[in-house]
């Protein structure tokens, strides 16, 4: 049953991350974009975990935190660069 | 890791989920993950459809920080159940993403408040928002003497 | 000692940490330890020093209560926006600063951050004021004060500021 579950989460995750997609292709202005890379990053998280919940092995976690860790880099890097940017105009 | 050829057979033998403790673990851990799946879905769900940046920055940072809480959690609970002792690596990542999430979300919001991102026209006390993108607080451009009923007149005004 | 150990709590945190993510063995007991101990002697310049905890029990007791919020708030901001746009009405208000610490006034905006359906977005320069998006703003005074008796109050008397 936990099997059909983990599938069932790993649908619901994927078509969030469509979603988020969705936005990061229309959104009108580079912030909405950079949050929805943000959400994209959290997600995908969240995937990996499933990942290794489906396969029983706890290996998974490491590129997890890997992937925590750079996610929130790459956002505050991009939300910096933003605010520079605008600073030195 | 406290059984190795239990843990090689699952790891890289084994394709899907195996040997479940017990009928609670599973229902407990089952629960968990549709609603942590469920409150992803809505953070994205949010950030689609609601109006204006501003709102679209509540979704990720509340929704999904409790969705990906609470699918760790299963995780936890399953291996932890599995392996015997406290698997503690999903308490570390959950932690660190709940410290960084308001820090995200605060450096987005700076970056779209000085790129002076339109408001939903209905937004109450807009004015607030230009202050804020300078950086002035709220009572330096009131010439009144008396600072909290500035405040008051100033939260009255879109009334 | 003060050479040798520049930030003990520090070295404290990252050895357990090390062990928390690499399993308690002896190895790892000796390599974190070597780790925990180099890591704050090269970067102790580089760390302010910021105002300590005063009460431990309070901020256990602060933390479980913003986890009980966080559950809260999510239900909350899930049901807002299940809820068609029309019944949104969000808004920005001016919080008023007690707190001029750097280390608790950032608690206090990430807690605002992680509950309400609020999102602390700006602080104002001299730092008395703090810049709050609300997803729905019915009465601003109303969560103004819930904000500082729930969160501001605490911090204040925790960090004893």
């Amino acid at each position: 049953m936990l099997t059909w579950v983990v599938i069932l989460s790993t649908v619901l995750v994927g078509i969030a991350m469509i979603l988020c997609l969705y936005r990061l292709f229309i959104g009108p202005d580079i912030t909405d974009r950079i949050l929805a890379l943000d959400t994209l990053y959290i997600n995908s998280i969240a995937l990996i975990i499933l990942l290794g919940l489906y396969h029983g092995s706890a290996l998974y976690f490491e590129g997890a935190l890997l992937m925590a860790m750079l996610g929130f880099v790459s956002t505050s890097a991009l939300a910096k660069y933003l605010l520079r940017g605008d600073l030195i105009e | 890791m406290s059984n190795i050829a239990e843990w090689f057979n699952n790891s890289l033998l084994g394709s899907t989920v195996i040997s479940i403790p017990s009928i609670w673990v599973d229902g407990v851990v089952a629960l968990l993950l549709l609603i942590g799946s469920g409150f992803m879905l809505i953070g994205s769900w949010g950030l689609v459809k609601l109006p204006d940046f501003f709102t679209r920055l509540h979704a990720p940072t509340k929704a999904s920080t409790l969705g990906i809480g609470a699918v760790l959690f299963a995780s936890l609970i399953w291996f932890s159940v599995r392996d015997g002792g406290l698997q503690i690596h999903e308490l570390v990542i959950s932690l660190f993403l709940f410290l960084t999430a308001p820090v995200s979300a605060y450096m987005m919001g700076k970056a779209a408040l000085h790129r002076q991102q339109p408001n939903l026209e209905r937004t109450r006390n807009v004015h607030l928002a230009e202050l804020a993108a300078k950086q002035q607080s709220p009572a330096a451009n009131d010439k009144k003497s008396d600072k909290n009923s500035d405040k008051k007149s100033a939260f009255h005004q879109t009334e | 000692m003060r050479y040798l150990f520049p930030m003990p709590w520090h070295s404290v945190l990252l050895w357990v940490v090390w062990l928390l993510l690499n399993g308690s063995s002896a190895g790892h007991m000796v390599l974190g330890a070597v780790i925990a101990f180099l890591i704050p002697l090269v970067t102790y310049r580089y760390v302010r020093s910021h105002r300590s905890v005063s009460k431990p029990g309070g901020m256990a007791l602060y933390l479980l209560r913003l986890l009980k919020d966080i559950v809260i708030a999510n239900i909350d901001v899930a049901r807002k926006i299940l809820a068609p746009n029309d019944k949104l009405s969000p808004g920005w208000i001016a919080f008023p600063l007690s707190i001029q610490e750097p280390f608790p006034a950032t608690l206090l905006a990430s807690s605002i951050s992680l509950t309400p359906g609020t999102v602390s977005v700006e602080f104002s320069s001299d730092r008395k004021w703090l810049y709050i998006h609300a997803l729905h703003l019915e009465n601003e005074a109303e969560l103004i004060e819930f904000i500082r008796r729930r969160y501001e109050l605490p911090l204040k008397e925790i960090f004893a500021c």
